[in-house]
């Protein structure tokens, strides 16, 4: 009997979360779920990111943007909970480091073969 | 060598350098809390056999600023180290009570196995309860147990993941006692 009560509660759970709205799971893609391995919020079934897609719905009742709901959690868990760096502030640099790196070479070998055409020639 | 040789050299070695850096950290890995900032308050559920003490709701306000707390976050599914930790928080409890506030809040977990697992254990320190675990979002945790060190001006100074021992716990909290 026990089993068929939590049989219950599972789907239970299971309802009430399929009912929320794709933006919900939208926002939810985009954090950290907090216990899990490399999950994002919206794909893991732990009570915590559960939760985090209950205060996602619940925000988005409230009128709030996308922009503030992630914020609430930067908030408490720090910019760790984006699962992608922010393209502001010091995350832009995490953004630009690489398209740098990428210019810096392209650069020094395009010199470098313009001297060696040079001097070929 | 050529100067611009140069520049180019210290530009590509700053790169590799940021690059190196990022590949360090697991990103896996929890940031660090934010020791040295404020805790959110709360008020929650008291657990049945410390209303009669503390009444239906834990109001947080009225210890916050006002005394050095330890906030444990603990569930009975959290085996082992819930139960590792258990005996340990209630020793230290019953040596630091007249001067720090200890609150216990069960989360995520059901009732019934919360109430057995106090039992088990007689907790004595006053127990809230988070079904839903939203105190467990406000305070960034990433998993049970997690324990937090606030100070009488309501300021995190110590957390620690996973199972707290006395000493560890007891060498907190004299840090704070310390300080006043």
């Amino acid at each position: 009997m026990n089993k068929l009560w939590l049989g219950i509660w599972v789907l239970g759970i299971g309802l009430a979360q399929t009912e929320l709205s794709p933006e919900v799971f939208q926002i939810a893609r985009e954090l950290r779920c907090p216990v899990c391995a490399g999950e994002s919020a919206a794909e893991s079934n732990t009570g915590l990111a559960q939760e985090m897609r209950r205060t996602i719905a619940e925000q988005l009742e409230q009128g709030k943007s996308e922009a503030e709901i992630k914020d609430f959690f930067v908030q408490r868990y720090g910019e760790w909970i984006l699962l992608e760096p922010p393209t502001q502030g010091g995350g832009v640099w995490l953004w630009a480091a690489p398209l740098l790196f990428a210019l810096v070479i392209a650069g020094m070998g395009y010199r470098y073969l313009s001297r060696i055409t040079k001097e070929e020639a | 060598m050529n100067p611009r040789m140069i520049v180019g050299l210290v530009v590509v070695a700053l790169l590799g350098a940021v690059f190196y850096l990022g590949l360090q950290g697991d990103p896996r890995t929890p940031p660090p809390r934010r020791l040295g900032q404020p805790v959110l308050s709360f008020a929650a559920p008291v657990l049945p056999p410390y209303q009669e003490d503390y009444g239906q709701t834990l109001d947080l306000s009225s210890y916050l600023g006002k005394k050095p707390l330890v906030i444990n976050f603990w569930a009975s599914w959290c085996y082992p180290q819930c139960y590792q930790e258990a005996p340990e928080l209630e020793a230290a409890w019953r040596r630091y009570q007249d001067q720090v506030f200890f609150i216990g809040v069960n989360t995520q977990d059901k009732s019934p196995e919360a109430l057995k697992f106090i039992d088990q254990f007689q907790l004595s320190f006053p127990q809230v309860e988070d079904p839903r675990g939203k105190l467990a979002l406000d305070y960034a945790t990433t998993g049970v147990p997690e324990t937090f060190v606030i100070d009488r001006n309501g300021i995190l100074q110590a957390h620690f993941i996973g199972a707290v021992n006395q000493e560890k716990l007891g060498e907190a909290v004299e840090a704070l006692l310390g300080e006043s």
